[in-house]
């Protein structure tokens, strides 16, 4: 599976998180905004347009689907976006791959690795 | 107001883009708290703008392989567009008057540079020209047309000096085309301190054509050519910081010159 994506790893930053905010549940693109400041404690914002750029690309990548507005939203104008299975392969191979960079992250600096509870 | 701004912004979007998210992005405008807050998303939306011009590839996707054109029989190869991307007609037409409209704006700005708009007068003559007269044949062996930006106290003496082209363009620093006529400055001319006797005269060189020169009595030294920057002031070809200035009187005739070298004048009066 690794394979198929190596290509395309590592992700931008932005579309890491925009995947990863979508890993949970469907959003609408300001959902999506406030999700991954939300994982990120605030540490990492995106604005609507570098969204609105790597979303483009993500559904073209067909890696996100769009599913359109929703009714009875309170404002018609929110357009929901789904990430599909293969956005989901994605996510999983970057995840690995940092994985991968944090332990030999750990193992450099001589970081002990976190106890499992 | 900085609503306006962004919108603005969102519709200089590429139209697929503008036409698929530009609703969710004004939505999204319209929910910041704050002008620091709308001003975030306004520059995210510059460089949004920026990005979406300058970069067409995307991520999974793959432009189609542009076929490249064989080399034509003659050997010479053809060029073509690798990007698939073409501007429509109306993007070039209104480019092309955006391009129109700021050349003539950068065309009109020009006389409203910071010399002008400082008002700042520089008192040295910054260039001219001399040519002989191309009418009147017999007459150009003494006349000289000069191109002059003349100075405030060059005013009067290119009013008793010189005749003015009727075409000359008004202004107080436009340079405008005077003639000259060299007979009204040849003579004797004598000062007393120091000591010299200068004589001014009309030397005919096949090069540059007629033109005035500067002898000093005393043995031993070369005649000067002059050139015109102005009817009142001739500088000396060959010698840095040198010039002649004419002073003319009240009738017009001109009465005195000072022979100005590396700052030390010499006055004299004509006989």
């Amino acid at each position: 599976m690794g394979e198929r994506f190596d290509s395309y790893l590592p992700l931008s930053s932005a579309a890491l998180h925009i995947l990863l905010a979508l890993a949970g549940e469907d959003l609408h693109g300001y959902g999506i905004m406030q999700e991954i400041a939300r994982q990120s404690e605030g540490i990492y914002k995106v604005g609507p347009g570098t969204l609105y750029d790597n979303l483009q690309k993500l559904i073209q990548g067909g890696w996100v689907q769009e599913l359109g507005p929703r009714r009875g939203d309170s404002d018609p104008r929110r357009r929901y976006y789904r990430l599909t299975d293969g956005g989901r392969d994605v996510l999983r191979a970057e995840t690995a791959r940092l994985t991968q960079v944090v332990r030999e992250a750990r193992l450099r600096l001589g970081v002990p690795n976190p106890r499992r509870v | 107001m900085l609503r306006r701004l962004y919108c603005c912004a969102v519709r200089l979007h590429p139209s697929s883009f503008r036409r698929r998210f530009g609703e969710e992005m004004l939505y999204i405008f319209d929910q910041q708290r704050g002008t620091p807050a709308a001003l975030g998303v306004m520059l995210d939306c510059v460089l949004s703008l920026l990005r979406q011009w300058t970069s067409r590839l995307h991520i999974g996707t793959e432009l189609p392989a542009s076929p490249l054109r064989s080399p034509t029989a003659d050997h010479i190869p053809s060029f073509e567009s690798l990007d698939p991307f073409r501007p429509r007609a109306s993007a070039v037409i209104h480019g092309a008057l955006l391009s129109l409209i700021l050349f003539y704006m950068t065309v009109l700005a020009i006389p409203y540079s910071w010399i002008r708009v400082l008002n700042l007068h520089f008192p040295e003559i910054t260039g001219y020209t001399t040519e002989p007269l191309s009418r009147d044949s017999e007459e150009s062996s003494e006349r000289l047309q000069v191109n002059v930006i003349p100075t405030e106290s060059e005013d009067f003496q290119r009013k008793t000096l010189a005749s003015s082209s009727p075409h000359a363009p008004a202004g107080p620093v436009q340079p405008h085309r005077v003639v000259i006529s060299l007979d009204l400055y040849v003579g004797e001319y004598v000062s007393n301190h120091p000591p010299a006797k200068i004589s001014i005269q009309i030397e005919g060189d096949p090069l540059r054509g007629n033109h005035l020169s500067l002898s000093l009595a005393a043995a031993g030294h070369p005649s000067l050519a002059l050139s015109p920057v102005s009817p009142a002031r001739f500088v000396i070809g060959g010698l840095e910081n040198s010039y002649v200035d004419f002073t003319a009187d009240a009738q017009g005739r001109i009465c005195r010159l000072s022979f100005v070298v590396n700052g030390n004048a010499i006055t004299a009066q004509r006989q």
